[in-house]
């Protein structure tokens, strides 16, 4: 006769547990085939997109279009707290329903299509202005890192701290390394300027005048003079509370009304 | 299913249809009691091209022309809007159809904004060049902080195509040139078009071997922080192993573009803000004074006056050459003959008992203002809740010309 110990009867039902449960996964379903996942994949990725590109435009607007508005300070703090909300909302979303760290790179992927087709479209073809004027930045990056971060943590909140900061510095480097060539000076009416300067000097900008600018304009820039450092702490603990603000909206505005409506059915 | 592709078919067509030019700014849009009193326009030349019969000017793609004029920050500048501390003086034009080669103001090269203040004068010299082919009407403006941008006066360009194309060359600090209408666009997509593809892999692995729907029966039944482990198969080993060499091929290539432009562009510098006070043009040492004692609009002899006192303290008799009201310009009627009933032409004033003032005299002027005119340009404040009216009086004396602003609140005699 023998006895188990209590561990290792804990131990057989977790293993019974996982059984039932990968059986549960492998199930096949009969009428639920993968052409509902193609269609839900790719049509929600304009929602997602245009949801990103909307939160942010809403907070960072001008940073964004003109490539003389990226700036050392004002760009690497805006725009990844705009940028992230949307992400974060459908990370939590994709975590709970599927167990994917896919939330970030899926709206990532789906804001990078939509905003350089429309940037393309509107900017290019319709009113002109050269592609390496009005670029938009990547946010991929920043977005792989914060769902790795989530598949080795496992925590929204660890991935808040160390995904949102990974999130904004690699904003900062990925797309500096497509700033950098519009940073070289150049002279033009006399003085020294880069020539994304010139860009926005030349290619006209009827009604957004150039004091709208704003240039590391502020008192961060007072810290020995090593504003990217202070800007980029600065901005990654913006982005953390910008990642607690799409959770919000992942958690309130999305997953809790299914509940409820789910329940009430 | 045939619907809806046609209509999506539809839809998607209507992202490549064109729009069609801007034919105007927005330069009615503004209240009359703003563009009165905030900038006034004098003297807006357009040279360069060649004029039509029909006003238009022609000029070919890539070639040059100028606006030159003067602009007033008036002195009674709206209490309501902030004080005038920042302008920028721009052109206004559907896109960057033109290129701003030269921005000079009273003589300083100016390309940012520049510091400015209330009462003073700013001589603008334009040099833009003609980029993109079409018809577009080109106006000069003068954005201030706090207002918004004032438009002056426009006109007409017919951009001719250029077999040669444009470019726009650029010469850099080691001597370098670029063309800036695409410098490095391919270098910018392509990195950027790297990521996606990353990226891409990263998201394939997830959602082309593993169906939502499955998942979806099995996290219901795991809490948050809890992916099953390998046993259960929601995310495997392998699956750790594969996003580990994603996230890390990330960050190589990451790495790998900040050491390749550190190499390819050593020499960065930040972006540039060169703002700065213009100081206002000089002016000759006043011998004019206006003061508007009223202004009317009365619409039972349809007719629009205002009465000013004018005092010449100088030696010589004083005329008044023309009265510039926001970004019009009115210049003092020729015809005698003109009926004090009837409303005076366009671009005309008429000024009794006489434009010319003898020196020390001081004298009741009363200034008849083409009503039609400034009331097609919405120049009347009517229906506005502020009623000031001003305008700049261009007065010479012994080849000396004073810029005189006057200004009143307007009543109305109704019919």
């Amino acid at each position: 006769m023998t006895t188990e110990t209590p561990s290792l009867t804990s131990d057989l039902a977790a293993r019974g547990r996982a059984a039932e449960l990968h059986a549960l996964l492998v199930k096949p379903y009969k009428y639920i085939d993968r052409k509902w996942d193609f269609f839900f994949w790719a049509t929600a990725a304009f929602v997602v997109g245009a949801a990103a590109d909307i939160t942010k435009q809403l907070f960072a607007g001008d940073w964004d279009f003109w490539s003389d508005w990226k700036d050392v300070q004002w760009w690497p703090i805006v725009t990844p707290f705009a940028t992230i909300i949307i992400p974060s909302a459908l990370q939590y979303i994709q975590w709970l329903a599927w167990k994917m760290p896919t939330g970030f790179v899926y709206t990532a992927l789906a804001f990078w299509i939509c905003v350089e087709l429309g940037r393309f479209l509107q900017w290019k073809i319709f009113v002109y202005y050269p592609m390496n004027y009005v670029w938009p930045a990547t946010i991929i990056p920043g977005a792989i890192f914060a769902d790795w971060v989530l598949l080795k943590t496992k925590s929204f909140i660890l991935t808040s701290v160390i995904g949102g900061m990974g999130f904004a510095f690699l904003f900062w480097f990925a797309n500096y390394t497509m700033l950098s060539p519009l940073l070289q000076p150049t002279t033009l009416m006399g003085h020294t300027l880069t020539l994304a300067d010139v860009q926005g000097i030349e290619y006209i900008r009827a009604q957004t005048p150039e004091y709208l600018r704003l240039v590391e304009q502020g008192s961060l820039r007072t810290f020995l003079g090593q504003t990217l450092y202070v800007t980029l702490v600065f901005g990654s603990t913006v982005a953390i509370a910008g990642y607690w603000v799409g959770q919000f909206l992942g958690r309130m505005l999305a997953i809790w009304p299914i509940g409820k409506f789910i329940k009430k059915v | 299913m045939k619907r809806i592709i046609s209509v999506l078919l539809a839809s998607a067509a209507l992202l490549f249809v064109g729009a069609s030019p801007a034919l105007a700014h927005g330069e009615l849009s503004q209240e009359a009691w703003l563009r009165l009193n905030s900038v006034a326009w004098m003297d807006v030349q357009f040279s360069g091209g060649t004029p039509q019969q029909n006003g238009d000017v022609n000029i070919q793609q890539g070639d040059t022309f100028k606006i030159t004029g003067t602009a007033k920050i008036l002195e009674t500048w709206p209490e309501t809007l902030a004080a005038p501390t920042e302008g920028f003086i721009n052109v206004e034009s559907p896109g960057p159809v033109v290129l701003m080669k030269e921005r000079v103001i009273n003589g300083v090269q100016a390309p940012h904004s520049i510091y400015i203040s209330k009462g003073s004068v700013y001589n603008f010299e334009l040099t833009l060049q003609a980029r993109i082919p079409g018809r577009y009407h080109i106006h000069p403006t003068f954005a201030v902080h706090g207002a918004g941008t004032l438009i002056g006066p426009g006109q007409w360009y017919n951009v001719t195509s250029n077999s040669a194309g444009f470019t726009n060359p650029v010469t850099l600090y080691n001597g370098t040139t670029v063309n800036l209408e695409n410098y490095k666009v391919w270098w910018i997509f392509g990195f950027t078009f790297v990521g996606f593809i990353i990226g891409m892999v990263w998201l394939l692995w997830w959602i082309w071997p593993k169906p939502t729907v499955s998942r979806l029966a099995v996290t219901s039944q795991l809490s948050v922080n809890d992916d099953g482990g390998d046993a259960v198969g929601l995310v495997t080993k392998r699956d750790h192993r594969a996003m580990n060499i994603i996230m890390l091929v990330t960050v190589l290539f990451v790495a790998l573009g900040m050491i390749w432009q550190s190499v390819a562009y050593p020499t960065k510098i930040p972006l540039q803000v060169d703002r700065f006070l213009v100081a206002g043009a000089p002016q000759p040492v006043p011998f004019a004074t206006a003061t508007g004692t009223d202004v009317t609009l009365d619409n039972k002899t349809n007719t629009y006056a205002m009465k000013v006192t004018l005092t010449n303290s100088g030696t010589s008799d004083m005329t008044i050459d023309s009265v510039h009201m926001a970004n019009v310009t009115l210049t003092p009627t020729t015809d005698v003959s003109l009926s004090p009933q009837a409303d005076v032409p366009a671009g005309q004033v008429a000024i009794s008992p006489s434009a010319t003032i003898g020196a020390g005299q001081t004298v009741e002027t009363t200034i008849r203002l083409p009503r039609a005119q400034l009331d097609s340009l919405k120049l009347i404040p009517v229906q506005n809740a502020n009623s000031s009216v001003a305008g700049v009086l261009q007065v010479t004396s012994a080849g000396e010309t004073q810029f005189v602003t006057v200004y009143g609140t307007m009543d109305t005699i109704f019919a």
